[in-house]
């Protein structure tokens, strides 16, 4: 069964999504430590984010050096697009 | 240490190029109340902070401001893609482009290079708390 | 991390009864606005031994008893949470954090 390849732009778009989610509630974490609701928000949405980078470097290349493959025969972190480039993100 | 995600936090996508407004914009990059300078200031301040709860915050936070100013850089960079020699002269961006051409490079809008001496880091918990105030007050 | 005084028991009970000092000035020629006195019921709570004079604006101070001359932050809890799309489109996850922009040249209108 093939996987069917997702819509770059819009898991782009859900990566920043969820990324903006756990960067806002990590500092505030940083200042409520104990606050279980927040533990909980963050486990939840650090989870999403993990799968969804995973997939979007299995698709497209690598957005942390921690999904860069070793699965291909080259280095990809290095393509264009750059963030800051029209059509990067 | 800082690990990079090769991404902007929120995307940048200018489809019209505009120098003049591009003088303007690179103050949120390399002026006194820039991005670089609040990176800076909490970056610095987190050393001798007496709290895990705020060195924590502010580790992040000189993190996030790092994002931001990517993002600065980004708008300032696409604002200033592929412009013409009338267009950088007409505009005023020639005074720019003279020592930078189309690089990045962070000053203030009327051209003050960045320094230091736009944050403070004074060792005083209380003092720098201040001095955080004081600046992201420039926000709201 | 110490969050002095402001969270204490002690201070949120006194908050909650509108607890104030009482005003020393007792003759009927003061105009201002007289504050709640203590009730038995604020015992042991309202135990204050400072007087407030009653040229003191008279509104309700949420800071009364707090330490002059030091700058006080209130404290955020976790409420008003947005969904997730709408909260990266804010800026913020946090309603109350929901502050945009409302002047125009620097200032206020």
């Amino acid at each position: 069964m093939s996987e069917q390849k997702p819509c770059r732009h819009e898991l782009m778009e859900w990566i920043n999504i969820v990324s903006f989610a756990v960067d806002d509630v990590k500092l505030f974490l940083d200042t409520h430590p104990c606050n279980a609701e927040a533990l909980e928000y963050f486990e939840e949405f650090k989870k999403q984010r993990v799968q969804a980078l995973k997939e979007y470097a299995k698709f497209y290349g690598p957005l942390t050096l921690d999904t860069a493959s070793l699965c291909e025969d080259h280095w990809t972190w290095i393509h264009e697009p750059w963030p800051w480039q029209e059509g990067g993100c | 240490m800082w690990n990079y995600e090769k991404r902007l936090q929120y995307p940048v996508k200018i489809t019209q190029t505009n120098p003049k407004i591009a003088q303007v914009i690179i103050s949120q990059f390399g002026g006194p109340d820039g991005e670089l300078a609040a990176s800076m200031r909490y970056l610095s301040q987190r050393y001798t902070m007496p709290y895990n709860e705020v060195t924590g915050i502010l580790t992040d936070i000189g993190t996030e401001e790092l994002a931001h100013m990517e993002m600065i850089c980004a708008i300032i960079h696409q604002l200033t893609r592929d412009l013409t020699p009338e267009q950088i002269e007409k505009s005023g961006f020639d005074k720019y482009y003279v020592d930078h051409t189309l690089a990045l490079w962070p000053q203030s809008a009327g051209g003050t290079p960045w320094t230091a001496t736009y944050f403070q880091s004074k060792g005083d918990p209380i003092t720098d708390l201040h001095e955080d105030m004081a600046a992201d007050g420039t926000i709201l | 991390m110490p969050n002095y005084r402001y969270q204490s028991q002690e201070y949120m009970d006194m908050r909650r009864r509108n607890c104030a000092r009482p005003c020393a000035n007792a003759q009927s020629s003061c105009q201002m606005p007289r504050e709640p006195v203590c009730q038995p019921s604020c015992e042991p709570v309202c135990r204050e031994p400072e007087i407030v004079c009653c040229n003191d604006k008279g509104s309700y101070d949420e800071l009364r008893g707090m330490p002059l001359a030091m700058a006080y932050v209130p404290w955020q809890e976790w409420c008003d949470i947005y969904e997730s799309d709408k909260g990266f489109c804010h800026g913020t996850i946090f309603k109350e954090l929901n502050k945009p922009f409302q002047g125009i040249g620097g200032c206020c209108k």
